[in-house]
C-alpha cells in the first residue's frame, strides 16, 4: 500500500521547467497586478538598454513607446426613415449631412423626393441620394462630386437608412516598443537572449551591474506571450545586416522557438536593438508610474538621453553630460561572501586540477598561501580534485572560510555616480534650490564590496510641507516599491533630521522641502526578493547609508540654518516696515515734518543697517531688562486685581490705582 | 488757572521735543529711542525728608527696531500723538477713548496696535513719565469714580456745587480735579474709606452733618482724582485726614498709598501723597476693645500672600528709614490672619 502511494507520487513529480515556475509566480518578478506589470516590462527592457550600452561604452539614446490598444466597435444608427423626406425625418437627414460635409446651403435647401431619388439643392449646389438596384444601400452624391453610402433596410414595408458609426474602446493591451543605439545582439544569440529564461550572461561573473539573474527581459518576453499569446518582435543590428525575428517561449521546455527570422539590408549602417512587446497591463500616472520610474532612471544616469511616448503625450529627458561613467571592473568572487551552494556549483563547474588552485584562481584576494590554510583548517587534502570533494567536506570548508584572515576584496570594480552628477540630476530634475551630495569610500559586506552614495535636495520648488521623497537607487536603478522593506528607509528613518534644522516625527522620514537620493552600488545587491524592489538589512550596509546621509545632512544642515536665519531676518524687517507708516504718522503730527520723509528715512535705516543689528535688536539686554521688570509689576497687579474683585470692588476702577 | 496753562504749555512742548529727538535720531540713521524711567519696585525710594514714594534715576531703553519693543514704542509715540492733538483742540478723552483711538490694524497684518485697554493704559503711563507731565495734563482722563459730601461748595467748570445738598449719591469725584476752586469749606476734617457700601451708609445718616466733616470714598484703592481732591484740601486748607479702611492687609496698604504714594504712580506722589493722614481704623486691638470677634474672616491663601508681600515692601522701607538691623522684625511668619471688615 506504501509502495503503491510512493509509485503514485513519484509518477506525479516531474521536472519543472524555469520558465513553467515562473508562469506559476510571476509576482516574483514583478507581474502580480496589472499595473505593476507594465511598469516592470518598461524598467527591464530599458535597464537592458542602459546596461548594454554600458558595456559598449557608448552614449545611451533610448526611445519607449507605451501605447494602448484599440479595438473598432461598429454599429448601426438609425437615420430616417424614405417615406418620411421631407417631414418628420427631414431634420435628421439636414443635421446628418450638415455634420458630414459642414456646407451651410443645406439648412435652407429645398427637398424632394420621388420615391427613387430625394433631392436637396440650394442654387447650383445639390445633393442627391439614391436607394441601391438591391435595396441594400444608398448612394450619396454631391454637386462637389463626393460619393458615399448608407445603409438601407425594409422594415415593416418601410424603407429605414441607417448610418454606420465606428467606435474606438481602449482595451486592457498595450504596445510596449523600445528602441535602442546600443551594440545590438549577434543573431544567432537572439532566440536564447530572449527565448530561454536564465540564459543571461551576467549570472556567474560579480560586475556592478543593472540587471543579474538573467530574468528580467525574459520576463517580459513571458508575460506578454502569457496574457496575449502574441510573439516577441525583435529587429537588432550590429551594424551591418538588420534582422528581424519573431520569438515564442516553449513553456515546457525553457526553449526558444523562433517563429519568423528575416534578414534585411541596413544602408544606415544602425545599430541597436529595437524590441515589440504585447502585453495585458493598466497605465497609471503619478506615484510609482512609468513615468515616474522613467524620470529617476534619467536622474541617476543623466548621460543617457531618453524620450518617452505614453498614452497621456512625449516627455524628452535630455542629456545632460555627455561622459559615460567609468567602466566597472568585472572581479571574482570573494571567499566571505559565497554561499554554499554556489560554492558547490563552483567546486563542480572548475577545471582546475586540485582544490588548492581552484581557490587560488577563482577568488579574489586568494593566494596560495591562504588557499592552504583554509583547506588546513577544514581538514581537506589539497590537492584532491575538486569534483571528488565531499558535500560534507564542502561544508567544513564553507565554514573554514571564515576564520582565515584575508584580505577584503578589490573596491575598484565598483561604478559610482558621483557628487557633481548627482547635484545635476537632483536639481534639473527636482527643481531643488541647494543640493549636498556625498560619495562614501567603498566598503565590504559579506565579502561583496560596496558603496553609498547620497544627494540631499533642499528648497526650491520641491513642496515644503510634505514628508521627504526618498529616491532609492540600487546600482543606478529606481527603486520604486516596497520602501518600508528597504535598509534605505530604514537608514533614514534613523538618522535625526532635526540636527540639521528639519522637522521629523519620531521614527519616520524627515517633513520638509526636501528629496533624499541613496545611490547602493554593488557588485551583488542583496535584493529581498526576485522583483529587485528592496535591499535587504545588513548591518554594514546600514552603517554605511546612515553615515553618507549625515555626512550630506551637515552640509545640508548649515544650509539650512542660513536660510531659516535669512528668512527671520526678512520676517522681522517685514515686521517693522508694517509699524513704520504708523510712526511716521505720529511723529509727523508731533513735529510738523512730512511724514513722507520720515517714512523714507526710516525704509533706509531698515535697508541699509546690518541685518545682523535689526534682527538680533540693538540693546536687546535693555530690553529684556525692561521686559523683566515690567513682568514683577504685573503680577503684584493681577493679585492684588484678584483681591479686587473679591471684594467686589467696581469694574471701572482704573488699573493702576487698583494695583498699585 | 495760569499755573495749570503753564503745565499745558510744558506738556505740549515736552511732546513736541519728544518728537523733534526721535526724527533727529531717524534723520541721523540712529535706531530711534526712547528712555523710559522704570516704574517698579527696584526704581522707587522712600524720602525720609517728604515722606513719599519718589520714582528713582533709573531708565529703559525702548527701541523702534528691535522685535520685543517696537509694539510698545509705537504705542508711546501713538499716544503722544493723540495728546498733542488733544491739546492743540483743547479736548479731553477718556482712557477708554484713547484705547479706542488707538486700536486698529496694521494694513497687510493681523497685528493691532493696541490690543487690550491695559495696553493703551501703559502706554499713557510711559507718556507721563517720558513727557514729564501728569496724565489730565496730557488730557487724558480716567473714569469718575469715588463720592463725596459735606458742608463745601466748589466751582466746577462754572457750575457752582454744594457737597452738602446732592441728595443720596453725593458728588462724583472727576479724574481731573486741578480746576476746580473750592468756594465755601466749612468742614473741620476728612474721613476717607475704603468702602463705599460704609460711604453710603454714614451718607444715609448724614453722618458728615453731625461730626461737620467731608465723607469719601472711592471703592477699595483710592482712584488718582480722590487723592489728589483729599490732598488739596488737606493742603489748601489745612483739613486733618483720617482714612478708614478694613483690619487686612489690603486695608493697611490702601492707608500706606494714601499716606506715603505708590510704586507705580511714584513719578507723581508729590501731587498726591498725604503724608499727615492718619490711620482710624480697623485695627487688631479694636477686636479686643468693641468685642469684634464674632466678625472675623479667616484668610485664604490670597491674602496671605498680599502679607508676605505687603511685609518684603515694608522691610524695605524700614531698611530705608531706619537701617539695616531693624530689618529682621518686619518679617515675621504669619500662621494664621483675620479680615476684620468695616
Amino acid at each position: 500500500m506504501a509502495e503503491n502511494i510512493a509509485e503514485q507520487m513519484s509518477e506525479a513529480m516531474r521536472e519543472v521547467s524555469v520558465a513553467e515556475f515562473f508562469e506559476k509566480n510571476r509576482h516574483l518578478l514583478g507581474y502580480e497586478n496589472p499595473t505593476k506589470a507594465l511598469i516592470t516590462v518598461v524598467k527591464e527592457l530599458l535597464d537592458n538598454s542602459l546596461d548594454a550600452a554600458n558595456e559598449a561604452d557608448m552614449l545611451p539614446d533610448i526611445k519607449i513607446n507605451v501605447e494602448q490598444k484599440k479595438t473598432e466597435v461598429k454599429s448601426e444608427e438609425y437615420l430616417f426613415s424614405w417615406s418620411k423626406v421631407p417631414g418628420d425625418d427631414e431634420r435628421n437627414l439636414r443635421n446628418f449631412l450638415k455634420k458630414q460635409f459642414n456646407l451651410d446651403w443645406i439648412e435652407n435647401a429645398k427637398i424632394t423626393n420621388d420615391g427613387e431619388k430625394i433631392r436637396l439643392f440650394s442654387d447650383k449646389n445639390w445633393i442627391e441620394l439614391s436607394i441601391g438596384r438591391k435595396k441594400e444601400k444608398v448612394i450619396v452624391n454631391t454637386s462637389n462630386k463626393k460619393t458615399f453610402k448608407l445603409k438601407i433596410k425594409t422594415e415593416a414595408n418601410e424603407l429605414i437608412v441607417y448610418q454606420l458609426i465606428t467606435n474606438e474602446v481602449l482595451e486592457d493591451k498595450f504596445k510596449v516598443t523600445i528602441v535602442d543605439n546600443g551594440p545590438g545582439i549577434r543573431e544567432d544569440k537572439v532566440p536564447y537572449a530572449f527565448g530561454k529564461l536564465l540564459y543571461g550572461s551576467k549570472f556567474y561573473r560579480l560586475r556592478q551591474s543593472r540587471g543579474i539573474q538573467g530574468l528580467g527581459g525574459h520576463g517580459a518576453v513571458l508575460y506578454s506571450q502569457l496574457t496575449t499569446g502574441k510573439s516577441a518582435k525583435i529587429t537588432t543590428s550590429l551594424g551591418k545586416k538588420i534582422h528581424y525575428f519573431e520569438i515564442m517561449i516553449d513553456v515546457e521546455k525553457n526553449e526558444p522557438q523562433v517563429i519568423v527570422h528575416e534578414t534585411r539590408d541596413n544602408p544606415d549602417g544602425w545599430h541597436g536593438l529595437k524590441l515589440e512587446l504585447e502585453l495585458e497591463g493598466r497605465y497609471i500616472e503619478g506615484k510609482q508610474s512609468i513615468t515616474e520610474y522613467v524620470e529617476q532612471t534619467h536622474m541617476a544616469n543623466p548621460y543617457a538621453s531618453i524620450t518617452f511616448e505614453g498614452p497621456n503625450g512625449k516627455v524628452v529627458y535630455k542629456r545632460l553630460i555627455s561622459e559615460m561613467p567609468k567602466q566597472p571592473v568585472e572581479i571574482k568572487p570573494h571567499p566571505y561572501g559565497v554561499e554554499l551552494g554556489v560554492l558547490r556549483r563552483m567546486i563542480n563547474a572548475t577545471n582546475t586540477k586540485n582544490i588548492a588552485t581552484f581557490f587560488a584562481k577563482e577568488f579574489s584576494r586568494v593566494g596560495k598561501g591562504s588557499a592552504l590554510q583554509i583547506l588546513k583548517a577544514a581538514g581537506v587534502d589539497p590537492k584532491k580534485k575538486p569534483q571528488d570533494v565531499l558535500h560534507e567536506e564542502t561544508e567544513r570548508i564553507h565554514k573554514a572560510i571564515q576564520r582565515v584572515k584575508l584580505i577584503a576584496p578589490p573596491t575598484d570594480c565598483l561604478s559610482p555616480l558621483g557628487e557633481k552628477l548627482m547635484e545635476k540630476g537632483l536639481k534639473k530634475d527636482t527643481g531643488a534650490e541647494f543640493v549636498a551630495a556625498v560619495t562614501r569610500p567603498p566598503s565590504v559586506y559579506r565579502g561583496n564590496p560596496f558603496l553609498v552614495e547620497v544627494a540631499m535636495g533642499y528648497g526650491g520648488s520641491i513642496p515644503a510641507d510634505q514628508t521627504a521623497q526618498l529616491f532609492r537607487f540600487a546600482n543606478k536603478v529606481p527603486l520604486l516599491y516596497h520602501q518600508s522593506d528597504c535598509v534605505i528607509a530604514d537608514a533614514t528613518k534613523e538618522v535625526d533630521f532635526r540636527r540639521y534644522g528639519l522637522s521629523q516625527p519620531s521614527s519616520s522620514l524627515p517633513v520638509g522641502p526636501l528629496v533624499i537620493l541613496v545611490h547602493f552600488a554593488s557588485v551583488w545587491v542583496p535584493f529581498t526578493s526576485e522583483g529587485k524592489q528592496a535591499i535587504a538589512n545588513y548591518p554594514e550596509i546600514l552603517k554605511e547609508i546612515k553615515l553618507a546621509i549625515q555626512d550630506a545632512g551637515r552640509e545640508l544642515g548649515s544650509y539650512v540654518r542660513h536660510q531659516v536665519k535669512q528668512r527671520e531676518i526678512r520676517l522681522r524687517k517685514e515686521l517693522f516696515e508694517k509699524y513704520v507708516p504708523e510712526l511716521a504718522e505720529s511723529l509727523a503730527k508731533l513735529t510738523d515734518k512730512s511724514k513722507e520723509k520720515i517714512i523714507r528715512d526710516l525704509e533706509k535705516i531698515i535697508r541699509d543697517k546690518d541685518t545682523k543689528k535689526i534682527a538680533g535688536g540693538e540693546g536687546e539686554k535693555t530690553g529684556a531688562a525692561e521686559k523683566e521688570v515690567k513682568n514683577e509689576g504685573e503680577k503684584k497687579e493681577g493679585e492684588l486685581n484678584e483681591k479686587g474683585n473679591e471684594k467686589g470692588t467696581g469694574s471701572e476702577k482704573e488699573p493702576e490705582e487698583a494695583g498699585q | 488757572m495760569k499755573k495749570e496753562m503753564k503745565k499745558e504749555l510744558g506738556a505740549k512742548k515736552n511732546l513736541r521735543k519728544l518728537g523733534s529727538d526721535l526724527v533727529e535720531q531717524i534723520e541721523k540713521k540712529q535706531n530711534p529711542t526712547i528712555d523710559i524711567p522704570i516704574r517698579s519696585l527696584s526704581n522707587v525710594n522712600f524720602n525720609k525728608e517728604t515722606m513719599r514714594i519718589e520714582i528713582g534715576d533709573a531708565v529703559a531703553k525702548r527701541y523702534f527696531f528691535n522685535i520685543a519693543h517696537v509694539r510698545k514704542f509705537t504705542q508711546t509715540v501713538e499716544v503722544a500723538a493723540l495728546s498733542k492733538d488733544l491739546l492743540d483742540v483743547n479736548k479731553h478723552l477718556s482712557l477708554r477713548e484713547a484705547y479706542y483711538r488707538m486700536k486698529r490694524t496694521l494694513p497687510n497684518s493681523n497685528i493691532n496696535i493696541v490690543d487690550e485697554q491695559e495696553e493703551s493704559n501703559q502706554a499713557i503711563e510711559d507718556l507721563e513719565l517720558v513727557a514729564n507731565s501728569s496724565r489730565e495734563q496730557l488730557h487724558i482722563n480716567a473714569n469718575k469714580m469715588g463720592s463725596v459730601a459735606g458742608n463745601v461748595a466748589i466751582e466746577d467748570k462754572g457750575d457752582l456745587v454744594d457737597w452738602s445738598k446732592l441728595g443720596s449719591g453725593g458728588w462724583a469725584i472727576p479724574s481731573n480735579v486741578e480746576n476746580i476752586k473750592f468756594k465755601k469749606v466749612k468742614t473741620k476734617f476728612i474721613i476717607y474709606m475704603e468702602k463705599a457700601a460704609e460711604w453710603e451708609r454714614l451718607h444715609e445718616d448724614r453722618v458728615w452733618e453731625k461730626l461737620n466733616c467731608l465723607i469719601m470714598s472711592s471703592q477699595g484703592q483710592a482712584t488718582r482724582g480722590v487723592r489728589r481732591l483729599l490732598q488739596r484740601l488737606h493742603l489748601e486748607h489745612k483739613l486733618p485726614v483720617y482714612v478708614l479702611v478694613d483690619g487686612d492687609p489690603w486695608g493697611i496698604y490702601i492707608y500706606s498709598v494714601l499716606k506715603f504714594g505708590s510704586i507705580g504712580l511714584a513719578h507723581i506722589s508729590e501731587s498726591l501723597a498725604i503724608p499727615g493722614c492718619k490711620m482710624l481704623g480697623l485695627t487688631a486691638d479694636d477686636v479686643v476693645n468693641y468685642d469684634l470677634k464674632r466678625h472675623l474672616i479667616k484668610f485664604e491663601d490670597v491674602d496671605m500672600r498680599r502679607l508676605e508681600q505687603g511685609q518684603e515692601e515694608l522691610a524695605e522701607a524700614v531698611q530705608d528709614v531706619e537701617g539695616a538691623e531693624r530689618q529682621g522684625r518686619a518679617g515675621g511668619a504669619v500662621i494664621e490672619g483675620y479680615h476684620l471688615h468695616l
